[in-house]
């Protein structure tokens, strides 16, 4: 099997892969790193939503060959960043209380990440069709909208119980 | 079932570990619950244990063998537990289920929206009997009067002087004090922790990518599998060609179980494309012919003869014939996945007569039952480690993860064996949502007051999951409900809020018709047909007045109002709703009020309608399973959609004041949902829907 090299969350690593293994699985059964999950397999929900050169990707459909010598960044990528809006993003999920089975989470966190490294400050019809390709079966859909905008700095940091009409 | 309770009965000074705790054991008789949630084949208990133990830290440890699927059941317990003690909430640590099935002390699982229900007022005197016995050991220590020492913020506190000790301080004293009965329990006026929000205690796991849930096991030399399974119910295995499938690179083994063919590999893309490469032939005849559309016609003709009647108040019969005015429906509802978004898995190891499980289950007792029966061991020889689920809707009370991975796992003895199921495996091995066909006859009297109805449910499943036709909350003299059921080879189980998932809908539909021929207002009707339920009938006045019922709406904006009391709780929702030209639903508001007693934690009892809804509105508008001759046709989320961010309305909260003890919140919401919106279609439109989920192709104009 040939050898392939790529940096994920900063550092250098070789993995023996086929080339065309998703680089789902060289992350999780090679590397280890299980906070990117599996769904569906077929870029439907987006839980295993990584970066790739900083844009999200469903690592479930990209074959590992094409983050070959490139920049991967995975959820574990949280506990050393210093990217002030993944940073943002996790406090303003913890403020907000995402999370139900928590699940679809890391792949949330990675897909927000990328729109609002394109758009700092989106808009609620922004954030939606940006979002839509991300399942949540727990129903966590407007805490995450709460909390996109709320690392945005477009939400005053209130818990919205009674929201208007859409 | 037989009464147990945990036979520590008395506090327990240990030795073990950091040192000196005080244990505190949770008396906790059974209730009449197992009758009310007899889940049909599957029949479970719902009956939570729990202990508390407090060290010489101080440190108040809270085992909560209750399984934490999403609800909160990790917070939710030990809240209850610090409340009742005047415990610090940062000193409090939940305990996730033991992995040692001896130290069970009744069955763990976790359904029926039961784990507060049942878990409160033990642990309350569990918890107040500790408070109780540190105020003790404090004042004697103190050599003063009791009454002057209260207890506060893990410390107790003498009035008078000022002194404080820490409950870490007082454990060995208290320790050696009789058990107080009947400790007096606080007053809600009281609560400090309860009905507060609070965050969940594994937040920050989850927020971070390190809460690891079964699939993402890595044992040392674990391999894992996957299993080709028969492609319709029923399918027998002819022949087996796994040249090709050995020769790709990782494979291990390729075995053959009774459920399929099973490709064990050194890891997961390896599996899977071994799999690809087996050749099977499998004989599909025996399923010919079993497929959804067929049942639903077996039922409309079976439906013409008379049921098993399950309720029969007064003379509905009769009562029609004499009715001014009669009603006649007829309901589809099909069969349903759950689709957690972690699909299923679990890892076995056997080994010496011995066998170790990891599985995110929502039923560890069962699990452990299932691993035992099929490893050929005796209960007690296996050990269970219950893993965090990434979702469940009642799919993990059903062990067939762990039976597949038993099954492996025992052919390769001293091997762990992790067996993953891909979504399409998920899918099309589930265990569904019963397919259910409803014949219903309504009648009304001059005044239009509903006086009779019939309701005769037809069923894939066995009775607990069908329904009984008897969930009518309204004050109707003349009822009568039949069930009949049929047992098939398409698997099926608890789905969330189990039978109330149709007749919820299917009986709030049919109110709504009565009402529009009584030609009377929906949400007064169901008003003046409540006088039995106070309770519902509060949610549904709050929700009618929070939705702002009768109040103007946006042009083309319509609303549909439903309720439903469903294991101890009671919920009404408000849905606005409008249809384009095209069919196309659009719910643009959805209005919930709950009455659950008293509040745990609001801010989860306010995610665990947002979540009811959202799983509703996915039944409601997107998905079913549909069987032909015996195959699942849907596969994936591309044919069995969900609900999506940019579909999703917003969804408003409201709790019914109550102090009521304190039910469940994880179901009760579901089953006003689907009416809700039907009726704001019927509204919007003048048509009803009669079959879920909703044909577009029928609204369109
Ligand atoms: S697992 Fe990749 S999009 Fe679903
Ligand atoms: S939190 Fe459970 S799937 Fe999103």
């Amino acid at each position: 099997m040939p050898a392939i090299t790529l940096m994920v969350n900063g550092r250098r690593r070789t993995v023996d892969a086929l080339p065309d293994t998703p680089l789902l699985w060289v992350l999780r059964d090679e590397l280890k790193l299980k906070g990117t999950k599996y769904s569906c397999g077929m870029s439907e929900c987006g839980a295993c939503t990584v970066h790739l050169d900083g844009a999200p990707v469903r690592s479930c459909v990209t074959p590992v060959s094409m983050a070959a010598n490139r920049s991967v960044t995975t959820i574990e990528a949280l506990a050393t960043t210093k990217d002030a809006r993944l940073l943002a993003l996790q406090a303003a999920w913890i403020a907000d209380e995402v999370p139900q089975c928590g699940y679809c989470q890391p792949g949330m966190l990675l897909q927000a990440a990328g729109l609002l490294a394109k758009n700092a400050h989106p808009s609620d019809a922004e954030i939606e069709r940006w979002m839509a390709g991300n399942l949540c079966r727990c129903g966590t859909y407007s805490r995450i909208k709460r909390a996109i905008r709320r690392a945005a700095g477009t939400e005053a940091a209130t818990q919205t119980t009674e929201a208007g009409h859409d | 079932m037989t009464e147990r309770t945990f036979s520590r009965r008395d506090f327990l000074l240990t030795g073990a570990g950091a040192g000196v705790a005080l244990v505190v054991a949770v008396n906790l008789p059974l209730t009449d619950l197992a009758a009310e949630e007899a889940r049909g084949d599957a029949v479970v208990g719902f009956h939570p244990a729990a202990w508390i133990s407090i060290d010489t830290d101080g440190i108040v440890s809270v085992v909560v063998d209750e399984h934490e699927l999403g609800q909160g059941v990790l917070t939710a317990l030990p809240m209850i537990v610090a409340e009742e003690l005047e415990a610090d909430w940062s000193k409090m640590r939940p305990l996730p289920p033991p992995e040692d099935p001896s130290t069970w002390v009744r069955t763990i699982s976790t359904g029926g929206s039961t784990s507060i229900r049942t878990a409160w007022q033990p642990l309350r005197n569990a918890a107040a009997a500790a408070r109780e016995m540190l105020r003790t050991a404090a004042a004697q220590t103190w050599g003063v009067d009791r009454a002057e020492c209260v207890a506060r913020n893990s410390e107790i506190v003498h009035q008078k002087s000022g002194r404080r000790l820490g409950y870490g301080a007082l454990v060995e004293a208290a320790s050696r004090l009789p058990v107080p009965a009947a400790p007096p329990l606080k007053a809600n006026k009281d609560f400090t922790i309860l009905g507060k929000p609070k965050p969940r205690v594994e937040i920050r796991e989850k927020v971070g990518g390190t809460a690891l849930y079964g699939y993402d096991l890595d044992l040392p030399g674990m391999l894992t599998a996957v299993v080709a399974r028969p492609p319709a119910f029923g399918a027998v295995l002819k022949s087996v060609d796994d040249v090709a499938a050995r020769r790709v690179a990782g494979v291990v083994d390729v075995i053959r179980i009774p459920q399929g063919v099973a490709v064990v590999a050194k890891n997961t893309w390896s599996a899977l494309e071994g799999r690809k490469a087996l050749r099977l032939d499998w004989d599909a005849s025996p399923a010919k012919g079993l497929g959804s559309e067929a049942l639903f016609a077996e039922f409309q003709e079976l439906a013409k003869q008379p049921g098993q009647v399950t309720r029969n108040i007064g003379d509905a019969p009769a009562a029609l014939g004499a009715a001014a005015k009669v009603v006649e429906s007829e309901f589809f509802s099909p069969f349903m996945d759950h689709i957690p978004m972690e699909p299923m898995n679990a890892a076995a190891l056997v080994k010496d007569g011995k066998v170790e499980v990891w599985v995110p289950t929502q039923i560890a007792t069962g699990s452990q039952q299932a691993a035992a029966a099929v490893a050929g061991v005796k209960p007690g020889d296996v050990k269970l480690h219950s893993l965090l689920a990434g979702g469940a809707f009642g799919r993990r009370l059903s062990p067939d993860d762990t039976i597949l991975a038993v099954e492996v796992a025992k052919r390769m003895p001293g091997t762990t064996v992790h067996v993953v199921w891909t979504r399409e495996d998920s899918i099309r091995n589930g265990t569904y949502r019963p397919l259910t066909y409803h014949r219903l006859r309504g009648g009304l009297d001059a005044a239009g007051k509903p006086v009779a109805w019939m309701h005769h449910v037809l069923g894939a499943g066995a009775g607990g999951l069908v329904g009984r036709g008897d969930e009518v909350p309204y004050a109707i003299p003349n009822l009568r409900a039949e069930i009949h059921t049929k047992k098939t080879a398409i698997p099926v189980g608890a789905w969330r809020s189990v039978h109330f998932t149709h007749m919820g809908w299917v009986i709030e539909t049919f109110m709504d018709e009565l009402a529009v021929a009584a030609g009377k207002d929906p949400y007064q009707f169901r008003r003046d047909a409540l006088g039995n339920s106070p309770k519902l009938l509060a949610c549904l006045d709050l929700a009618a007045e929070k939705a702002g019922w009768g109040k103007p709406l946006p042009k083309g904006v319509f609303r549909g109002i439903a309720c439903a009391s469903s294991f101890a709780s009671h919920a009404a929702e408000v849905a606005e709703v409008s249809v384009s030209p095209e069919g196309r639903v659009r719910v643009h508001r959805v209005v919930a009020a709950v009455h659950v007693g008293t509040v745990i934690n609001p801010d989860m009892l306010q995610a665990q309608v947002e979540g009811a809804v959202t799983l509703a509105l996915s039944y409601t508008l997107k998905h079913q399973i549909t069987v032909e001759d015996g195959a699942v046709r849907e596969g994936n989320f591309d044919d069995y959609p969900i609900m999506r961010m940019d579909d999703m309305p917003p969804v408003e909260v409201y709790v019914v004041p109550s102090e009521d003890a304190p039910t469940g919140i994880g179901e009760p919401p579901v089953p006003p949902l689907p009416p809700a919106v039907c009726n704001a279609i019927f509204a919007a439109t003048g048509k009803r829907i009669r079959r879920l989920p909703i044909d577009p192709k029928l609204l369109r104009v």
